[in-house]
């Protein structure tokens, strides 16, 4: 029998800043010196609040991306 | 005469040859000799360039000298200056190359006969909303230099509250033109995105970057707005606009223009200083109606969302190797900035889209909106926290709540300074447009300024 998916828990809401900020410095390669980790994990957290409003809608698939460029 | 004076007066007064650029010059840089240490204002005086430049003007006949004949002016320090490292606020920028040619409008301000006569302080790369700078010193509120100029355009809004110079260039991103202009009691322009040129200058969020003036009348906007307009090929947003000037719009009153307030969002979280600026703006232009903006706080998150992922990419390699160098105000944010996801970045430049059609409905019905421009006057420049709606509120994630909205759209919003009936410093409201219609908020900033419901008097100095 295989195990049920848990449910996805809205952006934002489930987010354990330190581990993440472990991960992903190890993935982009960005080191982080340690007296600077607990703001970095205070802007994340900033980050991760304002993600949950904009997450929450739902856009069109015709929406295209609105950065610029001009060929 | 000197840069208490209005780059209007200035003009009419070396065009004609009754007062030489060198005069004018040489009074300017007296002035921010004697002041612009206390208030933080510039980074670097260019006295032998400036006045090199003021004796061609003045070798030239009078009628030659063009519209800005004799202006002296200053940039923000993210704007090259041939012969200086181009700061953008940073530590690390000073150990650049000197920039070789001077930034497009700094170009295009001389070309018509004005003056620069230095550059400003700011924020570090912009990534600001105080006027705090580690490595340079805070800019200081020319009307209380306890108190914050904000920013990042600090030194611009100093410099310009404090006669220093007529008007300086800044750039708003997220609001950092028109934030200082509402604390420091100036008139600021942000004009459409793409609208001028961001050529030669260090960008901090290019998909949301703009560059314009902030002076102490709606005519010195229009004069050096309609100075700096030209289509160009260095700048790869640039959108080829031709020249549509707002000097000749600004004595026609605001006879068929729709006229709206935020409500909402707009009202909400704001002190009674700062609504009750917006109230005195909408009584003298007799506007009653309220608009809702729809998706205002997803716009503001968007905006957040992608200045971090942008501007943090802009320096991923220099917060590998250089993070110690970074102002520690702006280090943390950067470093979470470069760990963002992509999925949160590719939403937010989607939502943009969303966000611009529904104000597109929406001025199909009005033609001005107003909002305020911060939520309170300028705070101490120690503080930290602000009493909003009976909670304690941090400040500098509120200074831009505002403004961040419109930015992120590119809509074209002038800052007119309102002063409160009872003392104290200044509070601005912000006067919106359609794309392009820039001349309309400068037509109604320029009503206001006429009935007296508006003024940026120069800041009286020790």
């Amino acid at each position: 029998m295989t195990k049920p998916t848990p449910p996805i828990p809205p952006v934002g809401t489930d987010f354990d800043a330190e581990t993440y900020l472990d991960v992903a410095a190890r993935l982009v390669g960005l080191p982080v010196a340690e007296e600077d980790r607990p703001a970095v994990v205070e802007n994340l957290r900033a980050i991760a609040a304002v993600a949950a409003i904009l997450m929450a809608e739902t856009l069109d698939d015709d929406l295209e991306s609105a950065s610029v460029f001009r060929a | 005469m000197d840069g208490t004076n209005t780059a209007v007066e200035i003009a009419a007064s070396v065009g004609s040859g009754a007062v030489s650029a060198s005069e004018v010059v040489r009074a300017t840089l007296e002035r921010i000799e004697a002041h612009s240490g206390a208030l933080g204002a510039f980074t670097a005086v260019a006295a032998e360039r400036a006045l090199r430049r003021a004796s061609t003007i003045d070798a030239l006949v009078p009628s030659e000298r063009g519209p800005l004949a004799g202006v002296p002016f200053a940039v923000k320090n993210l704007v090259d200056v041939a012969g200086l490292p181009t700061l953008a606020g940073s530590k690390i920028n000073a150990d650049r190359a000197p920039a070789a040619r001077d930034g497009a409008l700094v170009r295009r301000l001389e070309s018509a006969g004005a003056v620069l006569v230095g550059t400003l302080n700011m924020g570090e790369y912009a990534y600001d909303f105080t006027g705090r700078n580690a490595h340079y010193g805070p800019a200081r509120n020319p009307h209380n230099p306890d108190h914050m100029t904000g920013g990042s355009s600090s030194g611009s809004g100093a410099a310009t509250g404090a006669g220093l110079v007529p008007f300086t260039i800044g750039s708003d991103t997220n609001g950092s033109i028109r934030v200082p202009a509402s604390f420091c009691g100036v008139f600021g322009l942000k004009p459409t995105y793409g609208r001028l040129s961001r050529a030669g200058s260090f960008l901090f969020v290019g998909s949301l970057d703009h560059l314009g003036p902030l002076a102490r009348s709606v005519a010195d906007l229009a004069l050096t707005y309609d100075a700096m307009q030209e289509s160009d090929t260095d700048d790869p947003v640039s959108a080829g606009r031709p020249l549509e000037a707002a000097t000749p719009e600004l004595n026609r009153g605001i006879d068929g223009l729709r006229i709206a307030r935020a409500g909402g969002y707009f009202m909400d979280g704001a002190q009674p200083e700062a609504l009750a600026a917006v109230e005195v703006a909408s009584r003298a232009l007799d506007a009653s109606r309220i608009v809702e903006i729809p998706g205002v706080e997803r716009a503001r998150a968007a905006a957040f969302i992608i200045t971090s992922v942008e501007g943090a990419n802009l320096h991923l390699e220099r917060l590998r190797t250089r993070a110690a160098d970074y102002d520690p105000e702006t280090r943390p944010r950067f470093l979470a900035g470069a760990l963002t996801p992509g999925a949160w970045y590719a939403q937010a430049q989607r939502y943009r889209r969303l966000f611009q059609q529904q104000m597109r409905r929406l001025f199909e019905e009005v033609d001005i909106i107003l909002a305020p421009t911060t939520p309170f006057a300028a705070p101490r420049l120690d503080q930290a926290t602000m009493m909003l709606g009976g909670r304690e509120v941090p400040i500098r994630p509120n200074l831009g709540i505002y403004t961040q909205p419109f930015s992120f759209i590119g809509l074209p919003v002038v800052n007119v300074p309102v002063w409160p009936a009872g003392g104290g410093l200044p509070l601005g409201v912000q006067v919106i447009a359609a794309p392009w219609a820039e001349a309309a908020a400068l037509r109604v900033a320029a009503h206001l300024e006429r009935v007296g419901a508006v003024s940026a008097p120069v800041a009286r100095l020790d």
